[in-house]
């Protein structure tokens, strides 16, 4: 059962196991959340912190290459997407408060390869929203206009990574690829919202 | 007909919303867009490289992403599917943080639950 190990220095501080435990008060326990990787254990080697967790399968891109990437049903994106938005409602109750700040389809991990049960899986970049630690965070294609633009953030910057994923899942291509930050900014334009244009259409 | 789409053009460069260019620090803001002779911001075009016009019609341009997809595979979906996805993806991609939907709204839209009594009826088709 016991497979991956990741070793990291530091983000061990930040794995939602052990936030748990430091978050929450021993007589408030909150409920365990099921779409988010369980850490089983961890230890000290050689100086580097080592990370266990749980055994999943293959992630939302294998999968993708799997189908040649023309991508995945409705039915099958409406799956992913309601567990993932449950990890991250998870995420964004006040007495947990973290950002992932790294959602993208090689971070959420099927649970079994013929099932659509997921998990969402490393942390090794996420924050309290309240102490936020980087300003470069998201891989760049996932990454949110307030980031890109150097704005404030919050767990909204996770809800933006999640629309491109689900784009992505059905069409097999990312919906903004772009080659640096100022070509993510221009593909994002492309596309992006207008709100006077829902009032023509 | 020029002259709509004259409008529309710079309508949509302002698509970025000048409250948020205006939260950003100078530098950054300079990095992106730029200020026209008639005031106006707009993003800024790479050199030798094709003209980005920012998309007229979101909601339309997305819904082409599914129609290419849809050309090249056999399976196509109900054409209310796509729409109600589409109103799903582009309220998660909504610029001003503020706005977008939040988890447990996302969890209501019609999309995640239309899946919850139809699953086993859409797996026969």
């Amino acid at each position: 059962m016991i497979e991956m190990i990741k070793t990291t220095l530091v983000s061990l501080i930040f794995s939602h196991d052990l936030l748990f435990k430091t978050r929450s008060t021993h007589s408030l326990i909150p409920s365990i959340p099921v779409k988010i990787v369980r850490l089983q254990s961890h230890f000290m080697y050689r100086n580097h912190q080592c990370l266990v967790f749980e055994m999943l399968s293959l992630n939302l891109y294998e999968l993708l290459k799997n189908t040649q990437f023309s991508g995945v049903s409705l039915n099958l994106i409406r799956k992913f997407a309601k567990q993932i938005l449950k990890a991250l409602q998870y995420l964004a109750r006040p007495d947990v408060d973290v950002i992932h700040c790294d959602l993208k389809p090689e971070n959420i991990l099927l649970r079994h390869p013929k099932r659509s049960g997921i998990k969402v899986i490393d942390f090794g970049s996420s924050c309290l929203s309240n102490r936020q630690m980087y300003q470069y965070i998201q891989s760049r294609f996932y990454r949110s206009p307030e980031v890109i633009l150097q704005l404030p953030y919050s767990v909204a910057i996770d809800m933006w990574s999640l629309g491109c994923i689900l784009v992505e899942m059905h069409t097999g291509e990312p919906l903004f690829s772009g080659s640096d930050q100022f070509d993510q900014m221009q593909k994002i334009v492309k596309v992006s919202k207008v709100r006077f244009m829902t009032q023509l259409s | 007909m020029q002259g709509l789409t004259h409008l529309m053009f710079h309508q949509i460069l302002g698509m970025i919303p000048n409250d948020i260019l205006m939260s950003m620090k100078e530098e950054e803001r300079n990095k992106y867009f730029e200020r026209g002779a008639n005031g106006e911001w707009s993003i800024k075009q790479k050199e030798g490289q094709p003209i980005v016009v920012p998309s007229m019609n979101p909601i339309e341009s997305l819904k082409e992403l599914f129609r290419k997809r849809n050309a090249s595979t056999e399976a196509s979906q109900p054409a209310g599917n796509y729409d109600i996805f589409v109103d799903l993806v582009y309220r998660m991609l909504a610029f001003r943080p503020s706005e977008r939907i939040k988890p447990h709204q996302a969890l209501q839209h019609q999309f995640i639950v239309a899946g919850e009594h139809s699953s086993s009826r859409t797996s026969t088709r």
